[in-house]
């Protein structure tokens, strides 16, 4: 059994669960086995970040020896995309934002007019005809 | 005013009572239902499933006269499967039986009302840990200091994550036990087993009957269930004493790191495929898992679980396109199949709603290949090897003019392949209302 070394990513406690036992995960390096590493990686995604080609997530949780990045980031409060959100953005009432891959989406709250951004960012330029 | 009313006569009048007795608690149990088990005698003292688990490596592409690979061999491995065994007893008194053998005594016999009540009882245990891990969990320690609470908040119901419902599995008059999740070792501090006099309606807490929560007691340990009052020892809790559910056997180590002594993660076979924190569902998703076991071993999906609230996400898939509303726009009918808990198709593949199945999970099932198998050494019996189903309580100063009667059940579920299976969990999007089932 190998062991590798897990990094908590972010500055909270998150929680991984492997044989039916739950495990906080204090901010920082931890050491598991490489299969509960792994699963702890997968069960603490950043949300809205899944590439629809590649499947590829963003996680909260990096692995040192797999070269993961392990730099310091923090969970999205994006609002959750579903039914609801999607006709809060069909009435205007949310916003979709370009995140940092180019195939990403996610809904961010705005007071401003349904715009598409191309920077990230709110599109201010934009001018509801 | 003086004269006659019903008031001044009440005396007279006689209470006039319907035949029968309503049914006021749940006893359907769909998983049982659904998981069409081949029954085998169990004997010995386990049995031991021999599987192929990897092949010989050395064939090789090679160019004339030139070396090839060194010979390899196939790999077997043994499982090891055991037996889970749940009790129930009964007690009545001898006046309690004879009052109530007429119709004109009683609404009915307390002899068979509490017999046969009793069976229904044991079944619907059956589906609670047929819908769990087999560890016998009701919940986990949802506090991160629960010493001395007398209202306890509980989450991960039966031990599966989710920070609702946490109570669902949890039954007034229960006595309660927390176990440490590191060792599988009865936390020794305090009153150790309380019993539970309430549960919340939100399914966030229990209430108990004192405030003796050990100090030791940690956010997250396992609450399991207790024999009684005075139980200090991990032999008389429910702890790893349940059979197996679909969350043990459709798993990829999440909850079974070890499949009847096999490691899963050394053995794909024996590993589900398993997506942790799913997010929103889409058409493609669902797609996507019934790919992925067909390129795994070739698996056809053929039944979805899930619980309701994750079934209206389903059913939220295709609102938008519903447009076309029943036979005559007249009569729209913007409802599906599922309003009458039939069975919602996605490809003709039906999806089941249960109603203990884990809130944020979607499980995928080949039922014609999986191979749920159960195996049983006593599939329901009243204790009887002293000849007799009731008998005397007590002898001596202890003696008393009552009678009990024990209840058996011996088996363990296993799945033959869990790699024709698979599971979304953390599904998210619900809304989840909290419902208790009747009577429980």
């Amino acid at each position: 059994m190998e062991y590798v070394t897990l990094v908590n990513r972010s500055s909270k406690t998150l929680e991984g669960v492997w044989d039916g036992r739950h495990y906080d995960l204090k901010p920082g390096k931890h050491s598991f086995p490489e299969a509960m590493a792994m699963k702890f990686k997968d069960q603490n995604p950043i949300m809205g970040t899944e590439d629809p080609m590649s499947l590829q997530r963003q996680h909260l949780i990096g692995i040192e020896e797999f070269g993961d990045n392990c730099s310091p980031i923090e969970q999205s409060t994006a609002p959750v995309m579903n039914a609801g959100t999607l006709e809060k953005i069909r009435k205007g009432e949310l916003i979709l934002v370009r995140a940092d891959h180019p195939f990403n989406r996610i809904v961010d709250s705005a007071p401003s007019p349904f715009a598409v951004a191309s920077d990230g960012k709110t599109d201010t330029s934009f001018v509801k005809p | 005013m003086a004269g006659a009313d019903k008031q001044a006569l009440d005396a007279i009048f006689k209470e006039v009572f319907e035949e029968g007795v309503a049914e006021g608690v749940n006893n359907k149990n769909p998983l049982r239902d659904v998981i069409k088990t081949e029954r085998v005698p169990f004997r010995g003292r386990e049995i031991v499933r021999l599987s192929h688990t990897g092949r010989n490596v050395s064939p090789m592409f090679v160019g004339e006269d030139s070396a090839f690979a060194d010979a390899g061999n196939q790999s077997y491995s043994r499982m090891f499967v055991d037996q889970r065994k749940l009790m129930s007893r009964l007690r009545m008194t001898w006046e309690v039986m004879q009052d109530s053998t007429s119709n004109e005594g009683a609404f009915i016999s307390a002899r068979k009302s509490e017999m046969q009540y009793l069976i229904d009882d044991m079944a619907r245990r059956d589906e609670y840990a047929l819908n769990s891990e087999g560890r016998g969990i009701l919940a986990l320690v949802d506090d991160s200091n629960p010493d001395g609470d007398t209202t306890l908040t509980v989450d991960a119901p039966g031990g599966i994550t989710n920070d609702n419902f946490g109570n669902r599995f949890m039954s007034k008059g229960m006595y309660i036990a927390f176990v440490n999740p590191a060792n599988g070792v009865l936390r020794t501090q305090g009153a150790i087993a309380a019993k539970i006099t309430g549960v919340s309606n939100d399914g966030t807490s229990v209430t108990l009957n004192n405030n003796l929560i050990g100090t030791d007691v940690a956010d997250s340990d396992y609450i399991v269930q207790a024999a009684n009052s005075a139980t200090s020892d991990i032999l008389d809790t429910s702890y790893e004493h349940a059979w197996w559910g679909v969350m043990a056997l459709v798993d990829d180590g999440t909850y079974r790191a070890s499949y009847f002594g096999l490691d899963r993660t050394q053995v794909p076979a024996y590993s589900s495929y398993v997506t942790a924190s799913t997010g929103p569902l889409s058409t493609d998703l669902i797609q996507r898992v019934g790919d992925i076991v067909d390129q795994k071993l070739n698996g056809k999906i053929s039944m979805m679980l899930a619980h309701h609230s994750t079934r209206r996400l389903i059913i939220q898939l295709t609102d938008q396109d519903r447009r076309y509303m029943g036979a005559s726009l007249l009569r729209p009918d913007p409802g599906t199949v599922a309003f009458k808990q039939g069975d919602l198709p996605f490809g003709d593949v039906p999806i089941r709603a249960l109603r203990d199945f884990p809130l944020d999970v979607l499980m995928f099932l080949d039922l014609n290949n999986a191979g749920f198998r159960e195996y049983v050494s006593e599939p329901g019996k009243w204790v009887d090897e002293d000849g007799s189903v009731l008998w005397r309580v007590g002898t001596g100063t202890a003696g008393r003019d009552a009678f009990e009667a024990w209840y058996r059940m011996r088996k363990q579920y296993f799945l033959e392949y869990p790699a024709y299976c698979a599971r979304l969990d953390g599904v998210t999007g619900q809304s989840l209302v909290v419902q208790r089932a009747a009577g429980s």
